[in-house]
Formats: structure tokens, sequence, C-alpha cells
């Protein structure tokens, strides 16, 4: 809850605002039983003047406990949203400076529940917390004072109602917040066992796993609905023993009003506020246990954002100017392995390209084409061994030269929500028309492009659903070009293209990117023949490295991938 | 307009099994308000016996007949009433309790067993953090809604 404190602080007047009139509140609810006594005094006695000054005092205090209620709900809404908003924005800009690695550590999903829900539930506690906080004891403190003002000789009745209440709220929210844990854990687990049967659903149905997969999922969900039912039955109790408990002290002070009766008269006319007060402190505690619970929840949640805002980065960028590099690739001796695996799977990975050259990167599936171009991007950083761009150690290059030194079209890339040209100038800020049109065309997505209604501010919805596969394809290569890269790496990005059109990207990038140096991952040969170099990759290893004459002259590897899929060509 | 049809149809199927709890909760709360609304009428009854026996008993004619047997009677029957309250409203309250965690937990089941029979098309066309919200905060969210407004029906 510490960590709350200075994001609280920014809101400081509005925070005042919401505890002054808070305490209005408080005394307006507090002062109303003694103001009603005075005047059923008054009617009592038919003391018309009294009636009418009292009655006016108590519908002007009405009003004042409505005036605060409505400005402490609104003030404590402005900080709850303040701290909620500054909070959820220095998540995400903690997020942004997270490594891929970090992001994958977390998970992106979880990543989004914590900047949505979690910080949800901080919003609703701090909006309580203003609520509530000062209320609380203030009232319990003020209704206990007064009760015992009103009654004094009955202070025991009061006590030992308090003892009561105070003792079977303890045990309860003591327990209700053990099991709000468990609940925590069993949601996890739950999102557990769907997230993986959700991840190989395909596994699953192809070897008829369903009904071990439904038992697995029946046994964790059980538990999570017997620990909701446990809250439950705690819930049921509470208010029936509160209320009882209540009613039984105020059938004792009766009882004892009216055993002094004839020594105590005047106390005949105090029950009805002593009950009032009676009333105010059980709902004074209730609230309180129900803020608790509330507060042992938002607890995890803080806890959860605690946990990622005390993550560092696991990569650090230095400091510095935007450094133009050129666009040589030197693989010196790396090797890789992700985090968490064992096994390396890049070993050992030498090459150079020089500046404007195409390399082909070609193997088998698995064999760590997208690890290979992950690492030239610094989505992650080796184990051993050195890379450099431009002759520049890439540890040693300021993100944004990075950045914009390399582009990098991914293997199932997608665009963001929005248009075209918002995709377009997230890369190159200050992109026209002209220079997306000819990104478009080496791209050879200005034909559909130019068909939409919209052309370049065509929306683009989520995951880009409303394109093809070769649309989508299009679009990335469009996006990857946009700002003439020194080094733009292709992983696989022309795979749903029709031969024709790829050829036709192939042309138009050595024509009007002849200066930058691309990297083309592909499955078929074809797409990387012409290549300058050509790198073979199998299991993790460079395993060939020439043009392709060269290869299918002396490279096992490569004339095997040649040979079949030749073979396939032939069949067509 | 369908939708919500639909939403009836789906909520009906999980909760008619627990007919016989909601007759049972509806009879217990008919009984517990009953006793809430009846209490206070006692309450008003015993300050007045007690206001008529001080006057009783304050006039010397009369302070022989004054007595509080009927005033103890009055709040005997009170504090009857609110026992009656509290135990009609805690089993009313613990039987739906148990009946939106257990139907929540069914539903949960139950869609899981419904992702297994859908066919691989399905999860290539909603992103898995759309399908794991379903069995997370949508649960979640049906079962704070689910239990708001059966307190809000019965209680
Ligand atoms: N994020 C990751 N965490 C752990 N292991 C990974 C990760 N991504 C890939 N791998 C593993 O690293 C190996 C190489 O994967 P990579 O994606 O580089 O292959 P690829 O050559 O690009 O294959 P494809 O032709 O199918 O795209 C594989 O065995 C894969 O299982
Ligand atoms: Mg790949």
């Amino acid at each position: 809850m510490k960590v709350l404190i200075p994001y609280v602080k920014r809101y400081r007047k509005d925070a005042y605002i919401a505890i002054i009139s808070v305490i209005a509140l408080v005394f307006a609810t507090l002062w109303q039983p003694r103001l009603l006594q005075v005047v059923m005094n008054a009617i009592l006695k038919g003391d018309k003047a009294t009636i009418f000054q009292q009655g006016i005092l108590l519908i002007g205090l009405a009003i004042i406990g409505i005036i605060a209620g409505v400005i402490n709900t609104i003030y404590s809404a402005h900080v709850a949203l303040g701290v909620a908003t500054d909070l959820r924005a220095d998540l995400y800009s903690k997020v942004q400076s997270f490594a891929y690695a970090d992001v994958e550590k977390f998970s992106a999903s979880n990543l989004v529940v914590r900047m949505t829900n979690d910080i949800n539930q901080v919003q609703q506690i701090v909006m309580a917390g203003f609520q509530q906080i000062s209320r609380i004891p203030l009232l319990f403190i003020g209704a206990f004072i007064l009760a015992m003002v009103t009654m004094p000789q009955q202070w025991w009745v009061l006590i030992g109602m308090m003892i009561i209440v105070l003792g079977v709220s303890f045990y309860s929210y003591k327990k209700m917040s053990d099991y709000f844990g468990q609940t925590q854990q069993n949601i996890e687990d739950v999102n557990t066992v769907a997230r993986e049967n959700l991840m190989g659903i395909r596994v699953v149905k192809s070897f008829v796993q369903e009904p071990n997969e439904i038992d697995k999922f029946s046994k964790v969900s059980d538990k999570l609905t017997k620990v909701t039912a446990k809250i439950g039955y705690n819930f049921a109790i509470l208010m029936p023993a509160f209320f009882l408990t209540a009613n039984i002290a105020v059938a004792i002070a009766i009882y004892i009003v009216g055993q002094n009766v004839t020594t105590h008269p005047a106390y005949l006319a105090a029950i009805t506020s002593f009950i009032s007060y009676l009333m105010q402190i059980l709902f004074a505690v209730i609230n309180g246990g129900f803020l608790m619970i509330a507060a042992s929840r938002a607890n995890i949640s803080l806890g959860r954002i605690g946990e990622v805002m005390a993550t560092t980065p696991s990569m650090n960028y230095v400091q510095g100017d935007d450094t133009p590099v050129s666009g040589n690739i030197e693989f010196d001796h790396v090797s890789f392995t992700y985090p968490g695996d064992e096994k390396p799977t890049l070993k050992d990975i030498s090459f150079t390209v020089k500046a404007g050259e195409m390399i082909g990167i070609v193997g088998a599936t698995g064999s760590g084409k997208t690890t290979l171009a992950q690492l030239i991007a610094r989505l992650y950083d080796p184990d051993s061994g050195v890379i450099k761009v431009g002759g520049v150690d890439i540890k040693q290059l300021p993100e944004k030269s990075l950045r914009e030194t390399v582009a990098y079209v991914l293997q199932r890339s997608t665009m963001f929500s929005g248009t075209i040209s918002a995709n377009l100038r997230q890369v190159k800020e200050d992109a026209t028309a002209t220079q997306m049109q000819w990104a478009a065309n080496i791209a050879q997505a200005s034909e559909f492009i130019e068909r939409l209604p919209q052309t370049y501010d065509a929306p683009v919805e989520e995951r880009s659903s409303n394109f093809s596969g070769g649309q989508k394809q299009r679009l990335s290569i469009t996006r990857g070009v946009i700002a003439n890269p020194k080094i733009l790496i292709l992983d696989d990005a022309t795979s749903a293209l029709d031969a024709k059109s790829e050829k036709l990207v192939q042309e138009a990038l050595d024509k009007d990117l002849r200066h930058t140096t691309t990297v083309v991952i592909a499955e078929k040969i074809s797409s990387i023949i012409r290549a300058d170099k050509i790198l073979v990759m199998d299991d993790g290893r460079v395993v060939g490295n020439g043009n392709h004459h060269q290869l299918v002259a002396d490279n096992a590897v490569y004339q095997e991938i040649y040979k079949t899929q030749k073979a396939r060509e032939g069949v067509k | 307009m369908s939708d919500l049809k639909n939403a009836g149809k789906y909520y009906w199927h999980y909760l008619k099994k627990y007919w016989f709890g909601f007759l049972m909760t509806s009879i217990l709360i008919g009984i517990s308000t009953a006793c809430i609304v009846i209490a206070p009428t006692y309450l008003g009854k015993a300050v007045s016996e007690l206001t008529t026996y001080l006057q009783q008993w304050t006039d010397a004619a009369t302070r022989g007949n004054a007595s509080l047997g009927s005033f103890h009677k009055t709040l005997w029957i009170y504090l009857g009433l609110y026992i009656g309250d509290a135990t009609t409203l805690l089993i009313a309250s613990w039987i739906l309790a148990r009946i939106t965690a257990f139907s929540t937990g069914t539903m949960r089941v139950g869609m899981f067993r419904k992702m297994q029979r859908m066919q691989v098309k399905y999860f290539d066309s909603h992103s898995d953090g759309d399908i794991l919200a379903r069995y997370t905060s949508d649960l979640d969210n049906i079962f704070n809604a689910m239990n708001q407004a059966l307190i809000e029906i019965f209680l």
C-alpha cells in the first residue's frame, strides 16, 4: 500500500477536499439523531417554536450531509482515477523498457491482466479508501461517544456488543483473506490448464486427449468452486450474526431502561437515538470489514504490479546520439540459448555480409533461422560472441540507431489496429504520401491499397483480420521498407505471395533499395537463388556459406533441399 | 434482443436444476422479511407500554396496578422475531452462496468441454488471450453479477 503514497500525493488537493467533505458528512450523520431527540421532546411538550427552529436545523443538516457526500464521491473518484491512470502509465512505460525476453517471462497476456484487472482493483480501493477510511473510525468513535452520553449507565451493553461484533468480524475476515489468497491461486491453476490446452489444441485433438483434459480441468475447477462456496458461506453467516447481536443489544438496553424507568424516566426519550447510534456503530464495523477485504485483494494486485515494476530490463542500451552506421553485418563466434532452455539454439555462428549485399538463409524448420534474425535486431543478446552492424558491436549502439538501421519483417507479422498510414508513420513519423506510395510499390501493395475506398487511410482491424494473408505480407513489407533502412530482414515474408509477385518484389528491392543489405529467409530456394551469399543452417549451425552455384556443387544439405524442391516442382 | 433471449436460455440451462433451492430461499426470505417488518412495531409497543407503566406508577392512585409484565412479553417477542429473521436469512444466504458457486463451476467446466468440441478453425480466428479471458474475467463477472442479482432479487 505504501507504493501508492507518492501517487496520491500528486492529487493532494483533491484528496484533502475528499477528506474534509467526509468529515462534514460524518458530523451530519452523527448529529441527526441528537437533533431528532430534541425535536421529539419538543413535540411531546407541544413547544412549536423549538419544533420549527430545530426542524430547520435538521433539514439544513440533511442538506449538508447530501452535499458533502456528493463532493466526497466526486473528489474520491478524481483521486482514484488519477492514481490508476498514472500507475498504468508507469507500468506501461516499464513494459516498454523491457527486453523481448522479459515480456516472454511474464507472458504478454499476463502483463495485460496486470495493466487492466489489477490496476482496476487498485483504483477501487483508492476510491473506497477516500470514501470510507476516515469515515469509519470517525463514525465508530463518534457514535460510541454519543451513545455513551445518551445512556451512560449502559456502557457495558455497548462494550459487550462491540466485543462480539469485532470478534466475529476479525475471525471471519482473517479466514476470508486466506480464502481469497487461495482463490487467486486456483484461478491461476484454471488458467494454466486452459492455456496449455489452448496452445496445444491441435495436439489434444489429433491424439484424442479430450477426456483426459476434461478430467484435469474439472479437478482444478472444482477446487476453485469449493473455495468460492466457502467464501460465500462466511458471508452468509456475517450479516445475520451482526444484526442479531445488535438487536439483542437493543433488547437488553430497553429492558434495562424498563427496569429503571421509575428512577431515570428521561432515558425513555433517549431510546431511539441510542438505537440509531448502535446501528451506526454496526454499519461502521460492517463497512470496515468490507474495506479490509477489498484492501487485501488490492494488496495482492499491488504485489503483482510491484513485481513488474521491480523487474530491471535484462537488456540495456547505451545512451547516446543517433549515430548513423552502414549496412555491414558481422557475426563472430555467436552462440545463443533461449532463456530457460538447456541446449543452445545457435552454435558458434560466424559470417560477414557487406553493405548492399543480398544474403539468403535456408534450412529445415527449427534450424534457427528466425532466431538468427532476431539477434541481428537485438531482440535477444547472445551468450557469447559478438554481433556487429556497420562495424560496431550492437551492444554499443543506442536503441534508436539500431532500430533505424535494421528493419525486420517478421515471419508472421501483423499490423496494429488503426489505419495503414498510421502503421507506416509508426516507423517513419514524417512519411509523405509519395514515400508511402514508393514503399507500397516495392511491396507490390499499391495496387490493392489504391483500390480501397480510403486508400492509405483505410482502417486496419485487430490482427489485420480485414486483409488476406498475401495482403498482410505486402503491408508488412511496405512497413519494412518505408524508412529506407540500411538493413532489411525478410523472414519468410513472401511465402503467401504468388511466384510472379514475389519476383516483382525482389526486382523492386534490387532497384529501389540497391544500397540496402537484405537478409532473406526463405523456404524456397527459388526465393534466394540470386543472393550474393547463402547461409545454409542445420540444427543451429551454419553448415554452408556461398552462392547458389558453389553450394549446389559442394554442400550436401543444400543439395538435399534443392533436390526435393526441384522434384516437387517437376511434379507440378 | 435475441442475444438477451439466448442469454436467458443459457442461464436457465444452468440454473434450472436449482429450482428447489430457489423455492426454499424464496420461502425463507419471505419469513425473514415478515420478521423484519413486524419487529419494529413491537419495539414501538414496548416503548409505549413502558410509557403507560411510568404514567400509572407516577400517579399514586394507580401505582398498585402498574406492572411490567406485558412489557417483558413484548420484548421477548421482539427478540424472537429477530432470531427468526437471523436463522432464515442465514439458511437462505447459505443456499444462494452454494448455488452461485456451483453453477459458475458447472459453467466453467461446460465451457471447457465445449472448447474441446470446437473446430480448430475457431482457435485460429480468436486470439488466445481472448479465449482465456472468458475463463477468468468473464466468468468472474458472471459470478459477481449473479451474486448481486440473486441477492437483489431475494434479499
Ligand atoms: N521463444 C522461444 N523460446 C524457446 N525456444 C524457442 C523460441 N523460439 C524458437 N525456439 C526454438 O529454437 C529453435 C529454432 O527456432 P527458429 O524459430 O529459429 O527456427 P526457424 O529456422 O526459423 O524455423 P521455421 O523455418 O519453421 O521458421 C526451435 O527448436 C524452436 O523450438
Ligand atoms: Mg522461422
